[in-house]
């Protein structure tokens, strides 16, 4: 199952993409041509949200966080559109990969992505190599954009910005966004195949990485804790 | 005939009369100086400059490859810490306001002050006065860098994952490079906690004060040469 969480929405209208666009608007757009390329490739979508919210509502990022833990997700996608810059750049965690929780036992809220870091990883490695097989320019990188610090799944935070160059194309384009979801589903695909591989294996100790380029934020005195994995 | 002592009281009236006017001349000359004085708008003497060259380190981000280059420049900055770490950052992202930046950002002021507060006054359970917390801090204590930007910047400031994430990064990693007595760095805007700095970004977090510089490694390129 691919968990996809279109950000924004209701009283966040997120980027102003243009003069008729807001991001709200654009990641339920980039989610709506994610689902069919997904399904066809054999996984199950669940979505944060599939419609507007209503007016003056918000879905908190703990709340969508909640909802990506629960279902247990193979793959959990943070959707993003942007105006400025150019391409996909898929960002993941800047904690420290460190190993999963025993199954049962909560992960701290605001590092529960640390046991999932390293594949976190190689599924945003997957996207890119697929994205840029597709044609399209790709960023690898990390981010401090919440919910990815708490959730217990391989997540990418993807965001699509405008195509610059030969052939310009904005993030709500149909071709752009046919293009895109056969790179994502192309590389799910391949980092499903990858995990199951894995799965086969005795468990081997992974190496810890070096410490974050980026800094970590530290405990957020309100954030819940104690979310099961 | 004038009676002697009629002579004398009028010759010690007219010295006393005389006496009187000479002391009100005289102090109504000084009561002008003092007044003009009062009212010069110029300077008794011009400040003296406290001003000296530096070499510092900005950690500039680009859009076009998500990455944090540490460059070298050369500003004329104030000893006073606080000061010295502002001016610093204004150069930072001054550099942004430059049509040739690879981080566009809008050209105005952007930091309004940095207030440097010791952290073992933050941990510490007990309340201590602003004197006690200045007295407590010396060359090794560790410093939360509180960076209060102006309402106008943030405003102004792209919407986007990779546009604040890169533009937080450089603040905090230019910090870092600029005293390594920052521990932590957090972030106000017009004196006030705010939510995010456009939208995805928290400003409501305390961020580690850490080295930035990153280079983004291609996919395929194993995760961990992603880092550095
Ligand atoms: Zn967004």
């Amino acid at each position: 199952m691919v968990f996809l969480d279109p950000a924004h929405g209701g009283a966040d209208p997120g980027a102003r993409i243009s003069d008729q666009l807001d991001e709200k608007t654009a990641t339920l757009a980039l989610a709506a041509a994610l689902r069919p390329a997904l399904a066809q490739a054999g996984f199950t979508v669940l979505s944060s949200r599939d419609a507007e919210l209503p007016v003056n509502t918000t879905l908190p990022l703990d709340q969508r966080a909640g909802l990506a833990n629960h279902a247990q997700a193979a793959a959990c996608l943070v959707l993003h559109v942007t105006a400025a810059g150019s391409g996909v750049h898929l960002a993941t965690s800047t904690l420290d990969a460190a190993a999963p929780t025993t199954p049962g036992l909560p992960a701290p809220w605001d590092t529960a992505q640390a046991g999932y870091v390293e594949r976190s990883r190689a599924l945003a490695n997957e996207l890119g190599e697929a994205l840029l097989q597709g044609q399209l320019p790709v960023l690898l990188g990390r981010t401090l954009v919440p919910p990815l610090d708490n959730l217990t799944c391989p997540a990418v935070l993807l965001e699509v910005a405008p195509l610059r160059g030969a052939d310009p194309r904005q993030p709500d384009d149909a071709t752009y966004q046919l293009q895109l979801a056969r790179a994502v589903a192309a590389g799910l695909r391949r980092f499903h195949q990858a995990q199951s591989g894995d799965d086969h294996q005795p468990a081997k100790p992974r190496p810890h990485p070096a410490a974050p380029a980026r800094p970590e934020p530290q405990g957020d005195a309100t954030a819940p804790r104690g979310a099961t994995p | 005939m004038i009676p002697r002592y009629q002579r004398i009281v009028f010759w010690l009236l007219l010295v006393c009369i005389t006496g009187m006017s000479l002391f009100l001349v005289r102090g109504c000359s000084e009561a002008r100086k003092k007044l003009t004085a009062l009212a010069d708008a110029t300077p008794i003497a011009a400040p003296a400059s406290t001003t000296r060259p530096e070499e510092v380190t900005l950690e500039l981000a680009s859009d076009v490859d998500d990455s944090i280059t540490p460059t070298q420049r050369t500003l004329a900055l104030p000893q006073d810490q606080p000061l010295r770490l502002r001016n610093i950052l204004q150069a930072l992202l001054a550099e942004y306001a430059l049509p040739t930046s690879a981080h566009v950002l809008p050209a105005e002021p952007a930091v309004i002050d940095v207030f440097l507060i010791p952290l073992s006054a933050m941990d510490n359970d007990q309340p201590q006065s602003p004197l006690q917390a200045a007295s407590a801090v010396s060359d090794t204590t560790p410093l939360l860098a509180v960076v209060n930007l102006r309402s106008s910047f943030v405003l102004h400031h792209p919407s986007g994952v990779q546009s604040e994430d890169l533009t937080l990064q450089s603040i905090v990693g230019t910090l870092h490079a600029a005293s390594p007595q920052i521990a932590r760095v957090r972030f106000l805007v017009d004196g006030q906690p705010h939510d995010t700095l456009a939208g995805h970004i928290s400003l409501t977090r305390t961020y580690p004060a850490v080295d930035t510089a990153y280079a983004p490694a291609l996919p395929n390129a194993s995760p961990q040469d992603a880092a550095r």
